[in-house]
């Protein structure tokens, strides 16, 4: 993703040279920051809206966008785990207020969370993390390189009476966002990383192209969600059931779960295998895969194979 | 000189920008695109969201 980011950059760079006063000496330097280490997932919301900006003529705002982009320094791997500040004083937070609002299906308004509860999304998610270090370092190695920020928000049902749980979006990548009330228990945040981690990356593996052909307009059955979405909702939703069930599964095998835990993990794995099963079914009738859909989807069958 | 006093446009290819390269052949972008378009469906599109209500 930071590959493609800094040579969508470079292509911006050689058209608004000599339109959009930039300071060109630093905006090199950043590009060249992409290749040594990792960037906030606000660098992308940034670019995202230096496009849109272009786009609309807006060059004043352009002009800020260049300097923001600029002046992003490398930060360290993940996650930095943060409150969602008020998004009308804090930048980072207005953008991902904004962004998480992207969607005109789920219209959705995240707000900062109480303390308490974001101090108690803290503790399950310190639980989380000891979980899978200890019972499956695989995700948790993948978890850290994926995800750069964990922003913690809460938000009110919506006008279509749907809550959401967690939040990644393809223009902040690395960032995500958590609903404190939308996790219970250590065991369900361990498959929270997993879940959005998931996304993020397909969303990198689609750097260089998507993984279907499905019109955007078409409406499929979900399995995670009571909408219909776009059939990119149905193969993110099918293949991060799997890494879930993946995720709780290693836990299970490898002795690292609580005798309490132990039952909770079989039926939440019981509820991803039925959902992925249910995912499946959609896509086998419905999707349009290209050759790296019916990759990435083909390994997650044949993980799925021995549960469905 | 002020940013945009000559109004000049900067044009860009969006199929060499990363994630507007996956909007559909047949966007058309007469008017001013924003985030919440629903042509940019696959920029804006955030398929990590979850409801609360699991079915």
């Amino acid at each position: 993703m930071q590959g493609r980011l800094a040579d969508s950059l470079l292509h911006i760079i050689d058209q608004a040279d000599g339109i959009v006063p930039f300071p060109r000496a630093e905006f090199s330097a950043f590009v060249s920051r992409l290749a040594t280490g990792p960037v906030s997932p606000s660098v992308f919301g940034a670019y995202c809206d230096l496009v849109l900006a272009l786009d609309a003529d807006s060059l004043d705002e352009a002009q800020t966008l260049f300097r923001e982009i600029a002046d992003a320094q490398n930060v360290a791997w993940g996650p930095l785990i943060k409150e969602l500040a008020d998004p009308d004083q804090d930048p980072d937070s207005n953008r991902y207020r904004r962004f998480a609002d992207g969607d005109p299906d789920m219209p959705l308004i995240i707000q900062p969370p109480p303390a308490d509860l974001a101090q108690n999304a803290r503790r399950l998610l310190s639980e989380a993390f000891a979980l899978i270090d200890a019972g499956n370092p695989e995700l948790s190695g993948e978890v850290r390189v994926l995800l750069r920020e964990i922003v913690l928000a809460v938000g009110s049902e919506n006008i279509k009476g749907l809550r959401f749980d967690g939040i990644s979006a393809f223009m902040l990548w690395g960032g995500v966002v958590l609903n404190v009330g939308g996790y219970k228990t250590a065991l369900d945040m361990v498959q929270a990383l997993a879940h959005e981690s998931g996304h993020n990356l397909l969303f990198g593996l689609c750097a260089h192209g998507p993984l279907h052909e499905n019109d955007d307009r078409e409406r499929y059955p979900s399995p995670l969600r009571p909408d219909e979405r776009p059939m990119d909702g149905i193969v993110h939703a099918t293949y991060v059931t799997a890494r879930m069930h993946q995720a709780v599964q290693r836990l299970l095998m490898r002795g690292a779960l609580s005798q309490t835990q132990i039952p909770q993990a079989e039926q939440a794995n019981t509820e991803n295998a039925k959902w992925f099963a249910s995912g499946m079914q959609t896509i086998d009738r419905h999707a349009r895969l290209t050759p790296l859909g019916r990759e990435v989807m083909g390994r997650a069958q044949d993980y799925m194979r021995e549960y469905t | 000189m002020a940013a945009g006093s000559k109004q000049q446009t900067v044009k860009l290819d969006w199929t060499r920008l990363l994630g507007f390269d996956q909007v559909g052949h047949d966007f058309d972008r007469a008017s001013t695109v924003k985030l919440s378009d629903p042509r940019l469906v696959k920029l804006g599109l955030k398929p990590g969201v979850k409801v609360g209500v699991k079915t």
